[in-house]
């Protein structure tokens, strides 16, 4: 086989990859809640910045509701 | 290729079987329905403790404050798009959503329940249905003006907007009481253009193929970069062809561009052939000119890559396999979204993941090295047009005088030629783009385009 006949074979086949991946994403969005949102949960930053050694302000990541 | 057939019957079963299966899905999904519809009357009236069942002229929910469900406790309306204007379609189907009201006509929230609009056209969704949180039954709903589109979306749009309004104004005066303003409800014809320039296109594509002119076959090429590419970002997609199969149809008055195109795609592929992926696919017609650049000179072109027959014959089929996929996954979800695959999308909208926009840069890049990659390995749309493209009555037919001079199979850009023992051409129908180049490079003009052609395969 040819050099150049095996480069054409891997890039059809990470071609088709790709392809099945982007239908693979389709289907995810899909079945994911249409309005949904990505929530961050705040707690768990919060606590991961304690742990650093840093006050939520340092941190500067939220501001601390009155 | 007698594994045509083949291909043709398992397509066509597939297709069948996804229709019925779509058709026994939507009656049973009438429970859970009502399921979805809980949760989001919970999502637009979130202060509300206790709600109403579905119920009254127009159809809605009520939601209270307290569990005592009297009229001192209303809070607010919910109603389903769909159950006060089931007229208003979207580029798909049908937007299904909830939409929140207080007693005073303004709305809460908006909550999507169901869409089978493309994920990459919509993708941000709770941006656009955030401008119409606290918009009111006297306010007016003009798109463009009191409320932004998506970009590229407009029928989409259009379509969410109007049902929103609709359904607001409609409970407002008839369940609430409320005044409210003049409701705009005039389907605006859409413009004729949509109709009569993708005929002109397809006519000067047909006049190319029949004439084998190469100038003709370039400017239909050019046009349908211009118009369906460019201004309509919009060509036939294996979306088209998932929907077709789930039945969902947008509403003609709002997309013609929609029936102008798959009609006469469907027509001209079923008379003559590969007429739109040959003379007026936009993306096909950008990696000819990405190929052309850079093989015009023979001194200074890049050398033409060709894979061992046998090799190129098998991963043909690999378009026949994402073709299946795409129509098997839609079918399942009920959703022809899952089809959106083609880096046609991610080029003319610029909107995709990352997938997405890596699969482009490959095939762009790929287009460099060999002509037209991602139709003759890759293209569902393709795919699907081919095996119409076998049963077309006008066909490139071999004459009497052939003195076996090989050019044709030599000359034919996509290998669709080949020489059988006899050495004679055998022309592979699904894969021939209708270029005209065999008709025009024959030395005794024993290629030609006839009808009725009977071809062994």
């Amino acid at each position: 086989m040819k050099k150049s006949e095996k480069y054409i074979i891997i890039l059809i086949g990470v071609a088709t990859v790709i392809v099945m991946g982007v239908i693979y994403e389709n289907t995810l969005s899909v079945l994911r809640p249409p309005s949904a949102k990505i929530m961050i949960d705040v707690e768990k930053v919060k606590k991961e910045i304690r742990q650093a050694g840093l006050a939520p302000q340092e941190g500067m990541h939220w501001k601390e509701l009155p | 290729m007698k594994n045509y057939r083949l291909i043709s019957l398992i397509f066509l079963m597939t297709f069948t079987a996804g229709a019925c299966f779509h058709v026994l899905r939507e009656l049973r999904s009438k429970a859970k329905d009502v399921q979805r519809e809980t949760q989001a009357i919970k999502a637009v009236l979130p202060d509300a403790q206790n709600f109403s069942e579905k119920g009254g002229n127009p159809p809605h929910y009520k939601g209270y404050q307290t569990s005592a469900n009297t009229e001192k406790d209303l809070l607010g309306l919910a109603f389903v798009t769909t159950d006060l204007a089931p007229e208003i379609r979207g580029y798909a189907g049908p937007i299904k959503m909830m939409v929140g009201m207080d007693r005073k006509g303004s709305i809460t929230k908006i909550h999507v329940i169901s869409h089978s609009e493309t994920p990459s056209y919509v993708f941000d969704l709770d941006t656009f249905l955030d401008q119409f949180r606290s918009r009111g039954v006297k306010d007016s709903f003009v798109l463009g003006r009191d409320i932004d589109g998506i970009s590229r979306a407009t029928i989409s749009s259009e379509a969410m907007t109007r049902a929103v309004e609709k359904g607001l104004k409609l409970a407002g005066h008839q369940v609430l009481g409320l005044e409210t303003s003049v409701l705009l409800l005039e389907e605006k014809p859409s413009p004729i253009e949509q109709i009569i320039i993708p005929l002109i296109l397809f006519g000067i594509a047909v006049l190319g193929v029949v004439s084998h002119n190469t100038i003709i076959r370039w400017t239909a090429l050019a046009g349908g970069f211009l118009y369906f590419g460019i201004i309509k970002s919009t060509m036939v997609s294996v979306v088209h062809i998932a929907n077709i199969c789930l039945g969902k149809f947008p509403a003609f008055i709002q997309s013609p561009l929609w029936y102008a195109l798959i009609g006469l795609t469907l027509f001209t592929t079923l008379i003559w052939g590969m007429v739109f992926c040959g003379s007026l696919c936009p993306f096909a017609g950008v990696e000819e000119v990405i190929y052309n650049i850079f093989h015009k000179s023979k001194k200074r072109g890049l050398k033409k890559i060709e894979l061992a027959e046998k090799l190129d014959r098998r991963a043909r089929h690999l378009k026949y396999l994402v073709l299946l996929s795409a129509l098997i996954v839609s079918v399942l979800l009920g959703n022809a979204s899952a089809a959106s695959i083609e880096p046609f999308l991610t080029l003319f909208t610029q909107k995709a993941t990352r997938l997405g926009w890596t699969l482009l840069i490959l095939m762009l890049f790929a287009a460099i090295f060999y002509f037209r990659f991602w139709c003759k390995y890759l293209c569902p749309v393709g795919a699907c047009l081919g095996l119409m493209a076998r049963m077309s009555p006008f066909k490139i037919k071999l004459g009497k005088n052939c003195i076996h001079c090989d050019i044709c199979e030599r000359i034919c850009p996509t290998q669709a030629i080949r020489m059988n023992e006899e050495k004679l051409p055998v022309i592979d129908y699904p894969e021939c783009i209708l270029c005209g180049k065999c008709v025009q490079k024959c030395p005794k003009q024993s290629l030609s385009l006839r009808g009725f052609a009977h071809e062994k395969e």
